[in-house]
């Protein structure tokens, strides 16, 4: 877009207010102020009489394309068809015009009457008839014009109907893709899913097998231990007094026996107040071992007792303490007494373990 | 470069109609110098390669000043307005501005052009009395065409896209194509005026050669 035109409306810039002084100069229109100005410019300046050349070239252009005013082009042709170098110049722009014409859409014809400076009568179409659409249809009868009117319009339509159908297919296809896109998508969640379930799958089947291989071996333990003669679990009693007691307050010290053991614990009461006792170890750091387990007293030659066996494998080398409580009928815990031990560390054998020690 | 002189007797012209014929004649009896000529390049240029090449583009101007005053015989009055110069720059006078000093030369010789012709026509004579140069314009539109084919095929083939759509659109299609054409070279629209301008010239050039050939 040229800078002269700007938002429909025209504006005349410098170099077209310079082309319009150069035109009216050539044309001799200027005063004679304006034209010394003019020479002084051109004779001082090459690039401003570059400039007035330029402006003859279209100066000859435009009077060979007949896009001269009538008084314009009057004053061309007596001011310059004379001179042998312009006519020259006619001719070689017509040949352009011919030439450049051969390649675009229209054919100008030139038309080669011999052109006199002196003719002042002008005819519009005297030097160049240019072919157009619109004057070409204005020509043709009615009835042709008419048909060629329908055609067109029948162009138009059809082509009017083709773009809503395309507009319409882009739409569609446009939807289409859209929901390729979220079958794809959800195609891809699902083997994803697929995958997932695969591992789980995986997985179970190899716990499953674990599981299998653990159950025949422990079988073969059992078939192994059904082949043995019984024995007896190994019992470590221990004897536990409140402290400060008939125990002297030293805490019952017992060594973890190297097999599995039972701990029978002992736990002899102070008075026998309640038909039913609730017993809790737990280790020194509150951390509960097992209970509350209800207990009743038996009679020992130590007096009333509470015996609770447990495994040794609960334990582990630590302080304990066993803490009574009675049971009041109405099933209310009252705690009545405490009692301590220590479990110390691995016995070489099961008969070196320790007893307690009063 | 070399100076070819026209030391035929037409070739000085008096500087005023109104002076004395005893001036006249010894202003006519002036002929330019080889000398005289050398002095002209030494104030058109300190190098007489480029001062050659600004005598060529003065007389250009001048021809088209008359040309464009409307005088005829404009190469004749150019070299008239050159002897002058030349003399008075031979016979010492200090010239500051040539240029302008060249300018006001040609204004005086085109004025006296003028009223030479306002002379003859009062004596009923016509000036230009062209020749019947009556010839079968369809031969010499022919071997007009076949010299401009031929002269542009002898451009390179981007010169030739240029120049073909440069003059190919009409009036306001010619405009905006123009200037299409100039941001596709990435140059303002008068840089392209110029260049192909330039290439018009040249091939204006190559066409007036071809049909002298021809002829």
């Amino acid at each position: 877009m040229p800078d002269a035109i700007v938002r429909g409306r025209t504006f005349v810039t410098e170099d077209q207010n310079k082309e319009s002084v150069s035109k009216e100069y050539l044309l001799r229109t200027l005063t004679e102020t304006e034209m010394t100005r003019l020479e002084e410019k051109y004779f001082a300046n090459h690039e401003a009489f570059e400039q007035l050349e330029i402006a003859e070239d279209e100066l000859v252009d435009a009077y060979v394309r007949n896009n001269l005013s009538s008084e314009e082009r009057m004053r061309f042709e007596k001011n310059f068809l004379a001179l042998p170098r312009v006519a020259r110049r006619v001719a070689f722009a017509k040949t352009l015009v011919h030439a450049t014409s051969r390649s675009s859409a229209y054919i100008p014809q030139v038309i080669d009457q011999p052109i006199s400076a002196r003719e002042q009568s002008i005819s519009s179409d005297r030097v160049v008839k240019t072919w157009s659409w619109k004057s070409a249809f204005w020509r043709l009868p009615f009835l042709q014009r008419a048909a060629f009117a329908s055609v067109v319009l029948v162009i138009f339509i059809g082509g009017l109907l083709l773009f809503v159908d395309w507009l319409r297919l882009r739409q569609e296809t446009r939807q289409l893709a859209a929901a390729r896109d979220m079958l794809r998508q959800q195609n891809q969640e699902l083997l994803a899913q697929k995958d997932r379930q695969t591992s789980e799958s995986d997985r179970l089947a190899e716990n499953l097998k674990t599981q299998q291989q653990e159950t025949a071996r422990l079988n073969e333990q059992i078939e192994r231990n059904l082949t043995k003669p019984p024995q007896a679990a190994l019992e470590v009693p221990i004897l536990l007094f409140v402290s400060g007691s008939r125990g002297g307050g030293a805490n019952p010290r017992v060594k973890m026996p190297a097999t599995p053991s039972i701990f029978v614990l002992q736990i002899v009461l102070e008075a026998n107040e309640y038909q039913r006792y609730a017993v809790t170890i737990k280790t020194a750091d509150e951390r509960v071992i097992s209970g509350p387990h209800e207990l009743k007293p038996r009679a020992t030659h130590e007096g009333k007792v509470l015996v609770w066996k447990l495994s040794s494998t609960r334990f582990t080398p630590n302080d304990y303490i066993v803490t009574v409580s009675g049971i009041t009928p109405s099933g209310k815990p009252e705690e009545i007494a405490a009692y301590t031990f220590q479990v110390s560390g691995n016995a070489s054998s099961p008969k070196n373990h320790s007893q307690h020690k009063p | 470069m070399t100076f070819a002189f026209d030391s035929s007797p037409g070739n000085g012209i008096s500087d005023d109609a109104s002076e004395s014929n005893l001036e006249s004649v010894q202003k006519q009896r002036w002929v330019p110098t080889q000398k005289a000529f050398d002095k002209l390049l030494q104030q058109l240029g300190t190098n007489r390669e480029d001062a050659g090449k600004e005598y060529e583009i003065l007389r250009v101007k001048l021809v088209r000043f008359f040309e464009w005053r409307g005088c005829d015989a404009a190469d004749l009055r150019a070299d008239q307005t050159i002897d002058r110069v030349m003399r008075r720059i031979d016979e010492g006078q200090v010239i500051s501005n040539l240029m302008g000093y060249v300018y006001g030369v040609a204004k005086r010789v085109s004025k006296e052009v003028i009223r030479e012709n306002e002379r003859i026509k009062s004596l009923d004579i016509d000036p230009l009395s062209p020749a019947n140069t009556e010839q079968s314009a369809s031969e010499e539109n022919d071997r007009r065409l076949a010299c401009f084919d031929e002269c542009l095929a002898t451009l390179s083939a981007d010169v030739r896209e240029l120049i073909i759509n440069y003059y190919q659109e009409e009036k306001h299609a010619k405009i905006i194509g123009r200037q299409q054409l100039a941001d596709q070279l990435g140059i303002p629209l008068n840089a392209l005026r110029i260049r192909v301008h330039r290439i018009r010239k040249t091939l204006e050039e190559c066409i007036q050669n071809c049909l002298a050939q021809h002829a």
